[in-house]
């Protein structure tokens, strides 16, 4: 999914100054408070906020510590409402946090409360949550509706895109990219038009532009961002090597980023440096113990025969997967082939079946045709398997499990085609045995 | 009796969606949360270390609490487990006292499970350390916890003195979290991220000091809320979007307040009493109605000034900060008082030399005109100190901009409605200037009544020749405290 920091500059003409002033207010206040007239509730709040600006320490950590003072001083201020709902949400993908989800949707709602006609930055701001949270049919009716009031928004056509890519309307997602290129230029549209370019089998113009968006990028995020796919774009064509050296490059300039550390082991993993592979894995699933990176991790202890510890992993993963159904969240694609290739094949294909109606993607179809497989209703899984290739992405894993299911059916030399597809792509295709 | 029903019900509810959503961890299933708990005494530094996981790190953890792997955590193994992890974290906390590492030793040790989401459990590990540190004379130590420094969680320091105090600590001596218990769930606060400390430490039972933003002791009293409240008002009727005459005007009255009650604050109390010194120092002569009204027009004319200046100068220029330049300007303030206080010294001095000179012009202003020349060009001269010592005790009074009628200000240049901020700026000025004026009055009246008695029954005259010394050293005694105050700040 492509997801990119975009730090909406054009949102927010007011609010430097007003920051300024509050930055300086709020210091001041504080030092009243301590003289003695005790404005006590209030010191605590800038205990946690404005004395921590450093959450992260990036540039949009100190802007979000900064619109908290002001709202702080200003609270009918539904700009800055909207302004700080919008920024929750992208520090939620930042520091994959998700607590800043629940704060991100109240801070949009109270922003939407005050001001509800005309409030496209909270519009903006609840269609990149909706998209966050995997609910595309919303994300797209907010990002319609905030554009219909403000036209010219990069950031609402760069939600639209999102929305639009992922509920299977790709010709209109790399219309609405290109918008977002003329509109506001850089790495936030630059991305996308990337992304478009991938689905539909392009993959020079998808690492042109991901290269573009590389020397747009203006934060260190910006740019672990752009390496982390260009390593994608390698790694899915069969250059694990070069796809070490994005990920590699890319950890010199952002030492933290988790997702350069998953890249980095999935690459290893193909290369065979599998102690190197485990490595990174364990860091990162110490670090951000998400799903996919579990599975991932178990997938690789399992291929070099650790059987015991990745049942550890199956055990976490399963543990996760109860957890987020208790909060309202469905892991779709990586849940669906987990439980596809662990014995749960009717399970998998009820939850793709789930998954298509809210998500009707690409990867949705190859997950859900891979189910139907180890079901054993291989008719059925041939129709999602030929939708998850229908737009002519060049993707291994697409390929050979459509040759899988065509071998399942008995059309052999289609099944020859596919596989040899798939190998032509990407040589050192992981699969789970 | 239905409505009764029906309010209990919805009393009930929320109770329960309380607890289903108290029940899951408040920062997220993947966090695992750092606190450290610093108190120092003269001979040693304790840390209490709290780690609090949540579900997804609880359940990655638990292979390595269940040492023997039969699937159950006995009390044994969660113990071991706890010494483990608090042995590791003793190790890689960093203590030094006065430059050289002191290390830690773990004292107790405990782990235990909590009640999570999906019937999922959450993990509490405390450890008590302790480091043998000579602080008996006190010394600055640096802390830092770096454990799990790359894994998403709230981080959390705080410092206390037992025998000991802290000279403007970087971190607060209460724990925001209740020590990692219960997360402010605020929407307009973000985790903390706090994981060094640099701490300068006295001896002896003084009061800490905390660095600016921190807060030492949360809890304000109802008049303080009440105030808050109508300060948010305000600055929202400042910077609201549709501008009626009707709200101007009432942001214009709730300004009059805000400053009669910000002047009520204890600062400005003191300038009141420094210019009724300042007035009584001079010549032995209570104030005067006129001497209240004096200060009072000062005040405003140099708080509306100083609010305009810096107003101005913040918007202008983004180098600048706040907090820095009403620092400055609270010394500044301070220190012109303290001036005034000695000038008052001096003269006080040399007219208790010329005692009797000085009493024959004590019969008030009324018979200025019976004087010959000689002696009114002298009483002009004395009134005109007087009265510079007033004006100057005004300006210090109103030198240090109050924060509301600043952010107000900048917010309405913000909006593009620069005049209007003035006008509230001014009437802020105005409301300040009520209350001063009013308390100097109070001062007046109570004092000339007290005067009145003590002199009655003590030998009046005897203290009368060194009351303008005494007064005097007074001011400069609460000057030099001011302008101190704003140097700790």
């Amino acid at each position: 999914m492509s997801s990119v920091v975009v730090v909406g500059r054009e949102m927010r003409p007011r609010l430097p100054m007003i920051a300024l002033a509050a930055v300086g207010v709020a210091a001041l206040a504080t030092a009243i408070a301590m003289a003695g007239n005790g404005t006590g509730s209030r010191s605590v709040q800038s205990a946690v906020g404005a004395s921590a600006p450093a959450a992260g320490g990036s540039p949009l950590a100190a802007e979000i510590a900064r619109t908290q003072q002001h709202l702080r001083e200003v609270p009918r201020d539904y700009e800055a409402w909207a302004t700080l709902g919008f920024d929750y949400v992208q520090q939620a993908k930042l520091t994959v946090d998700p607590t800043y989800y629940p704060k991100s949707s109240a801070a949009l709602q109270r922003s939407l409360l005050l001001s509800r006609s005309n409030n496209f930055v909270a519009m903006a701001g609840e269609a990149t949550l909706a998209s966050a949270r995997h609910d595309f049919h919303a994300a797209l009716q907010w990002s319609r509706r905030g554009l219909r009031i403000d036209p010219q928004s990069a950031v609402l056509y760069g939600a639209l895109t999102d929305a639009l890519t992922q509920l299977g309307h790709y010709s209109a997602a790399a219309r609405a990219a290109a918008h977002m290129e003329q509109l506001s230029p850089g790495t936030p549209a630059e991305s996308r038009l990337s992304y478009a370019a991938e689905l539909s089998g392009d993959e020079a113009f998808a690492i042109r532009f991901m290269r573009l968006a590389l020397s747009n990028a203006a934060t260190p995020a910006d740019v672990a961002f752009a390496r982390y796919y260009l390593g994608q774009l390698d790694l899915n064509a069969g250059h694990p090597q070069a796809a070490l050296r994005q990920f590699t490059r890319g950890l010199a300039d952002a030492p933290t980023d988790t997702t350069l550390f998953e890249g980095r082991a999935k690459a290893e993993a193909a290369l065979g440096a599998t102690a190197r592979a485990l490595a990174d894995y364990r860091t990162v699933v110490a670090r951000v113990p998400q799903p996919g990176y579990v599975l991932e991790y178990g997938e690789l202890l399992q291929s070099v025969g650790r059987v015991g510890a990745a049942e550890q992993q199956w055990k976490l993963f399963r543990t996760e997967e109860r957890l987020f159904a208790a909060n309202g969240v469905t892991l779709d694609v990586d849940q669906i082939l987990f439980d596809a290739d662990h014995g749960n094949s009717a399970v998998a294909v009820q939850a793709g079946a789930r998954a298509l109606r809210t998500r009707p993607f690409l990867d949705t179809y190859d997950a859900y045709g891979w189910a139907l497989h180890r079901a054993g209703d291989d008719r059925q899984a041939l129709v999602a398997a030929n939708a998850a290739l229908r737009t002519g992405m060049h993707n291994a894993l697409f390929f050979f499990h459509r040759g899988q299911i065509e071998r399942s059916l008995g059309n052999v030399s289609a099944a020859h085609r596919d596989l040899a597809r798939a190998h032509q792509i990407n040589p050192y295709l992981q699969v789970p045995r | 009796m239905k409505r009764i029903g029906t309010v209990a019900t919805l009393v009930i509810l929320v109770l329960i969606g309380w607890a289903g959503v108290a029940s899951a961890h408040p920062l997220g299933n993947f966090t695992i949360n750092h606190y450290d708990g610093l108190a120092f005494s003269t001979t040693s530094v304790v840390d209490t270390a709290v780690v609090d996981t949540a579900e997804i790190p609880t359940e990655q953890a638990r292979d390595a609490v269940d040492a023997n792997g039969d699937g159950t955590i006995s009390a044994g193994e969660r113990s071991t487990y706890a010494a483990t992890m608090c042995a590791r974290i003793a190790g890689a906390v960093r203590l030094d006292v006065a430059g050289a590492p002191a290390p830690f030793v773990v004292t107790s040790s405990d782990y235990s499970y909590r009640p999570g989401a999906a019937g999922l459990h959450t993990a509490r590990l405390v450890c008590m350390l302790r480091a043998p540190a000579d602080l008996r004379r006190g010394g600055e130590v640096a802390f830092a916890d770096n454990v799990d420094s790359d894994h998403i969680g709230w981080r959390e320091i705080t410092a206390k003195g037992t025998n000991t105090h802290l000279v403007r600590s970087p971190v607060p001596d209460r724990s925001v979290s209740d020590t990692l218990l219960h997360y402010p769930n605020d929407l307009l606060s973000s985790p903390l991220d706090v994981r060094r400390a640099d701490i300068t430490v006295r001896t002896g039972a003084g009061t800490s000091t905390f660095a600016a933003g921190i807060a030492a002791v949360p809890g304000a009293g109802p008049i303080a809320r009440l105030v808050e409240h109508l300060n948010g008002f305000f600055t929202a009727l400042a910077g609201a979007r549709h501008l009626t005459l009707g709200v101007g005007l009432l942001a214009v009255l709730v300004s009059l307040l805000l400053g009669a009650s910000h002047a009520a604050l204890p600062g400005h109390g003191k300038t009141v009493m420094a210019a009724y010194l300042a007035r009584k120092g001079t010549d032995g002569r209570r104030g005067s109605t006129r001497d209240a009204v004096i200060v009072g027009a000062t005040v405003t004319v140099t708080h509306t000034l100083g609010v305009l200046a810096l107003g101005l100068a913040l918007s202008l220029s983004s180098s600048l900060a706040g907090e820095s330049v009403t620092s400055d300007l609270g010394i500044v303030s301070g220190s012109l008082v303290a001036v005034i206080g000695v000038a008052l010294l001096f003269s006080a001095l040399r007219h208790r030399r010329a005692d009797a000179h000085e009493h024959d012009h004590e019969h008030g202003h009324d018979h200025d005109h019976h004087h010959g020349h000689d002696h009114d060009h002298v009483h002009t001269h004395e009134r005109g100190s007087r009265r510079a010592g007033l004006v100057g005790m005004g300006v210090a009074g109103g030198l240090v901009p109050s924060p509301s009628a600043l952010v107000v200000l900048l917010g309405a240049i913000a909006l593009g409605r620069t005049w209007f901020g003035v006008a509230l700026v001014l009437s802020y000025g105005v409301g300040m200037a009520a209350t001063l004026t009013a308390a100097g009055i109070l001062l007046v009246r109570l004092s000339n009544r007290w005067a009145g008695r003590v002199a009655h029954r003590f030998g009046a005259a005897r203290l009368a020749g060194a009351a303008p010394v005494m007064t005097a050293g007074l001011v400069v005694v609460v000057g030099l405290g001011l302008a101190t105050r704003s140097l700790a700040v």
